[in-house]
């Protein structure tokens, strides 16, 4: 019964997890990147610096490890939340929660898998990319180039033991939720009420702030290599408090502007709702953003040599986290279809209804705008390395125009889908 | 009398994978401003399917629906959005409150969506004419399915529509609150205004100045100002087949 249960919701909630998988490719790729630096030092000569790839497995593997469990969890625990009727039903269908933590826990392993040999399909190309491609500016002579990338099979079986762990790790926190669902949601949506960090969780923001601080205190004083660290905790502090942080700023700059347009009441109105379902879309937009920031700090693009290598590096964690923010917004695209009919049947146009999607998208940029400047602020105001002050802002537009083209298609694309359906088909669909 | 509603051959076909289904057989039909008109008979007798249809939710196979003498398949998207918001008005059983919005909010949109100045005073009347002013600053999810469904049908009255469609008003409701918002309905349609009900509750029905019974996507009896016992004599010949 398991495995038809597994599949079954699977195969039924394919939206939810679809965006679960495209993330899983990614993480799975970053590893499967590590195994295949790995097996290539092992075939490369001296002269084209073996111990060079081995280098970038551990900086490429230290970057994205933290990101990718941080990615996943915010992921995972969505996907869990927005099924919680799902998992309420099974109560009634004789499910104890016991065996709804170990089903959800078997949803994300197979979806991980499904997406590690996806992975391997596009492991060779990415190598060849990063090796071949990125790596050229840096690999002066023609005999340092590497023409030939490898994959053998110990390396890869580790990725996958250790990618697999990282998944199912990831899900854990999201399958107690499972289990912890109240069996009444099957009966009664209960309110949405706003998400506040817990007084742990705060005060862990706070001691983490505190210690940046001092770190940034040292720098300032003549210490080195700490501002990364002072911005990187900032980062951390971020996270444990974006919930309340991302409502209090979208709230605060919304209010305060002048317009009066059925299309901004509309999208203020919406983003002020979506942000307290979920304000993974704003923080994961952030979390890039302090990616971008760290690599402009240090000077990355301020070289053509070293861009390449700065994307070979960090890249990948920026593309997670905004695949993964618009990976959230993705799943609410039958909740977005069907408060697009609501607005039609109400007496809005379909016109309305994009304007509305398109200025939300962009007031959730302009937040994570304002906190990725709050965010980066360690480094814009420290010492900088043979820069100016602006030198750490250069990467934001960048990490931003990605993230709203992003956050455009998401946000868009539902309301365009609900104009070619039936409108009495759209109403009378479950909100998910 | 210009009829305030025309309905003409409605044929309505779903293509599945077994072949296809006829849902409405070629309804024709007319409603003149002032009339309650509630459409009952058994499941699966396109009772909702017929509602859709002549409110302009979803488009019939073949046949014409006009209102106040406008064909609605001659309107484009956005035209069509305006006549509704200006002369429709719309409460389903599941309610179809927008869940971002506050009740006053929800009762606000259509004026809003039209892009004029709403009238504060007016949509406090519309929540005080369903007895709900003390709860116009929450969100739908923090009402009771009564409570919603009176915000329902504030914002469907506060724009004074023409023509009113309800889909099951009292399907998910307790005995009180579904006499209280059948009572609203009832007198809504009066004078130019006219309401178009769909519903399984038989007394609810013979609250219409005319009730109509479907079978097998067509009208099998009509029936006007009839008594409690008429509606249920006639659903009842309705599921037997007979006349």
């Amino acid at each position: 019964m398991i495995p038809r249960l597994v599949l079954a919701e699977l195969v039924g909630g394919w939206r939810l997890w679809a965006g679960a998988f495209v993330v899983c490719v990614v993480a799975a790729l970053i590893a499967l990147v590590c195994a295949g630096d790995v097996s290539t030092a092992a075939i490369l000569s001296e002269a084209q610096n073996p111990s060079g790839l081995i280098n970038h497995a551990l900086v490429f593997g230290a970057m994205n490890v933290p990101v990718v469990i941080g990615a996943l969890n915010i992921l995972l625990v969505y996907v869990v939340r927005l099924q919680r009727t799902h998992h309420a039903l099974w109560q009634f269908g004789g499910v104890t929660p016991k065996l709804i933590r170990r089903i959800v826990v078997l949803q994300v392993g197979v979806v991980g898998v499904l997406a590690f040999l996806v992975a391997l399909v596009l492991a060779a190309p990415t190598l060849r990319f990063l090796l071949n491609g990125l790596s050229a500016a840096v690999r002066g002579t023609e005999e340092e180039q590497i023409t030939e990338v490898a994959l053998s099979p110990a390396p890869t079986a580790i990725a996958f033991t250790v990618f697999l762990m990282v998944v199912v790790g990831s899900a854990s926190s999201a399958a107690r939720a499972a289990s912890r669902t109240p069996a009444l949601v099957a009966v009664r949506a209960p309110a949405e009420e706003p998400s506040r960090p817990s007084r742990a969780r705060t005060v862990a923001g706070a001691i983490v702030l505190a210690v940046a601080g001092v770190l940034w205190a040292v720098t300032l004083n003549g210490g080195s290599g700490y501002l990364d660290f002072s911005q990187i905790l900032v980062i951390i502090a971020f996270l444990l408090v974006a919930p309340v942080a991302s409502q209090v700023v979208m709230e605060g700059w919304t209010r305060l502007m002048p317009f009066r347009s059925p299309s901004w009441f509309l999208a203020k109105e919406f983003a002020h709702h979506n942000v307290v379902r979920s304000h993974a879309g704003i923080s994961l937009l952030v979390v890039a953003a302090g990616i971008g920031v760290e690599t402009g700090y240090i000077g990355l693009w301020q070289d053509p040599e070293y861009f390449s290598i700065a994307l070979a590096i960090f890249g990948t964690p920026i593309a997670l986290v905004l695949v993964t923010g618009a990976a959230t917004i993705f799943m609410t695209a039958t909740h977005r279809r069907r408060e697009a009919a609501l607005l039609v049947v109400s007496g809005g146009t379909y016109g309305t209804a994009v304007r509305a999607a398109v200025v939300e998208a962009v007031i959730f940029v302009i937040t994570a705008l304002i906190l990725g400047v709050v965010v980066a602020l360690p480094s814009a105001l420290g010492p900088q390395p043979g820069g100016t002050w602006w030198q750490a802002f250069v990467p934001l537009p960048f990490v931003l125009g990605l993230g709203l083209a992003l956050l455009l298609t998401t946000t868009v694309a539902p309301v365009l889908q609900a104009r070619r359906r039936v409108l009495s088909v759209e109403l009378a669909r479950e909100s998910a | 009398m210009p009829h305030l509603l025309f309905a003409r051959d409605l044929v309505k076909t779903y293509n599945g994978s077994s072949g296809s289904t006829t849902v409405l057989a070629g309804i024709s039909l007319a409603i003149q401003p002032g009339e309650l008109v509630t459409i009952v008979g058994p499941s699966g007798s396109g009772k909702s399917t017929l509602l859709q249809c002549l409110s302009g939710l979803d488009s019939p196979t073949s046949g014409r629906v006009e209102i106040e003498g406008t064909d609605l398949a001659t309107l484009g998207a956005d035209a069509f959005a305006e006549f509704r918001r200006d002369r429709l008005g719309f409460v389903f059983q599941s309610y179809n409150l927008i869940p971002a919005l506050s009740a006053f909010d929800n009762i606000a949109l259509p004026t809003r969506l039209s892009g004029g100045s709403v009238d504060k005073a007016r949509v406090r009347s519309a929540l005080s004419a369903v007895g709900l002013t003390e709860v116009a600053r929450q969100r739908p999810s923090q009402l009771s399915g009564g409570q919603q469904q009176r915000v329902a049908i504030a914002r469907a009255l506060a724009a004074s529509p023409a023509l009113l469609f309800a889909d099951e008003p009292t399907g998910a409701l307790d005995t009180e609150s579904g006499s209280r918002v059948l009572t609203l309905l009832r007198t809504y349609a009066s004078g130019e205004r006219s309401v178009v009900m769909v519903t399984h509750d038989l007394e609810a029905a013979a609250l219409g100045d005319r009730v109509l019974v479907l079978r097998d996507g067509g009208i099998h009896t009509q029936l006007v100002r009839p008594t409690a016992v008429d509606v249920f004599a006639a659903v009842d010949n309705a599921r037997q087949g007979r006349r």
